[in-house]
């Protein structure tokens, strides 16, 4: 097995997924290289790699303690379920950077973890079959959850306007 | 599925696996067929696909950037024990410096953990470029050992000037790897996807034992910027051993 090649092949995408999952670049990064070591321990078979990584790295950060702490503190900070369109929160251009990156972890912090494995894996990709594998459903019935999740992001993220 | 009636309209499930391009080319057709004569299916498929997008849009604004993911191929260092040959047996100081992608913090933690050793001792960059790792030095038993991960059937070991003494030796083995021998001045040795980097000085004496897989079909070795020499996997087989000492002028 080529490790340098698969590392360099899967960890920027594995990184990133980890990191809009977990909202938490440190986590991400230790999940991230969790599935690299177990990757050398125990290979999945070739071509199922990449869904293989993701998968054991999702499991990863599931399992930190630090993702379940940071995550509360997210939902705590969440306001009162913001009315739609509330400005402040809005993560329109007016909005820092650094705003903007919390309005966003704050809405994925607030969908069901299935929802939020489900958009994030599309986003890379995947296939509607591995997103089901993934999180235990039928393949047909990803796209409904997908359509469901991304009207609940909607009105938190302003998904409706042009110009984001 | 979609055996769509007359005045059946497409499902959000279905309207979402038209836009990923999911199914076979009929189930497309038959979505796309009844797209063209149905505004309100239209409208609910043009608002999913903003949503989609508007979404990705906003994860790529703010998702932390990905550290470098272009190295690495050091797997694991230890150092030998009383079974070493003779020549490795003597005091040892050697730096290892890996390359400056492993400056992320994750590829560091992923260097560190297969290293066998604490990530603080892998921690501190001391330049800008480079970041050193004092191995233990001057164990008098011990030669240090770096494995590495051959990403072609060539390795290229590049040394950067001849020496005070020592030499490089070639064999062949299961698990590619250098064992380092520093009997005076300093070295240090940067593993690259590409191959090995060996920082030596020409006032130094330390011997090289360069350990590779069948599968790496030559070597091509560098001294001091001079012309490359190709050592085929016979010869390393054989043993070959390459004189580290300056020539004679
Ligand atoms: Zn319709």
């Amino acid at each position: 097995m080529d490790v340098a090649a698969l590392f360099a092949e899967h960890h920027t995408a594995l990184f990133r997924y980890l990191a809009r999952w977990t909202g938490d670049p440190d986590v991400a990064a230790d999940a991230a290289q969790e599935a690299f070591v177990k990757l050398l321990e125990r290979p999945p078979k070739p071509g199922e790699t990449r869904a293989w990584l993701f998968r054991v790295g999702t499991n990863a950060a599931r399992e930190s303690e630090r993702t379940r702490s940071r995550r509360s503190r997210l939902l705590e900070e969440a306001p009162d379920r913001a009315p739609m369109g509330d400005a402040p929160l809005a993560p329109d251009a007016r909005l820092a950077a650094g705003e903007r990156r919390r309005v966003v972890q704050q809405a994925l912090a607030g969908l069901p973890e299935r929802d939020r494995t489900m958009l994030l894996m599309r986003e890379e990709g995947f296939s509607h079959r591995e997103i089901a594998e993934a999180v235990g459903t039928t393949t047909k019935s990803v796209g409904t959850m997908i359509a469901r999740a991304l009207d609940k992001l909607a009105a938190e993220l302003r998904l409706d306007e042009e110009d984001i | 599925m979609l055996t769509l009636l007359p005045n059946e309209h497409v499902s959000d499930g279905d309207l979402v696996r038209f836009l990923d391009g999911e199914g076979d080319p009929a189930e497309q057709e038959r979505t796309d067929a009844h797209l063209r004569g149905c505004q309100p299916c239209t409208q609910r498929l043009q608002s999913l696909r903003r949503r989609s997008r508007g979404l990705s849009l906003l994860l790529a604004q703010t998702t932390p950037a990905a550290p470098e993911p272009d190295v690495l191929a050091a797997t694991r260092t230890g150092k030998r024990g009383q079974a070493s040959p003779p020549w490795l047996r003597a005091a040892a100081a050697v730096l290892v410096v890996l390359s400056a992608a492993l400056l992320a913090e994750p590829v560091r933690a992923w260097v560190a953990d297969l290293l066998g050793i604490g990530q603080t001792e892998l921690a501190a960059p001391t330049q800008p470029e480079l970041w050193t790792t004092p191995l233990t030095p001057s164990a008098p038993e011990a030669g240090t050992r770096v494995q590495f991960t051959p990403t072609g059937v060539e390795v290229e070991l590049d040394i950067a000037s001849y020496q005070a003494g020592g030499a490089i030796r070639f064999e062949a083995g299961e698990v590619p790897e250098v064992t380092v021998q520093v009997q005076g001045g300093t070295a240090d040795l940067l593993v690259l996807p590409s191959g090995i980097r060996i920082g030596n000085t020409p006032e130094s004496t330390a011997d090289y034992q360069v350990t590779l897989p069948a599968g790496v079909r030559q070597v091509r070795v560098r001294v001091g910027g001079g012309a490359p020499r190709v050592i085929p996997a016979a010869r390393v087989a054989a043993g070959e051993r390459l004189d580290l000492a300056r020539p004679m002028r």
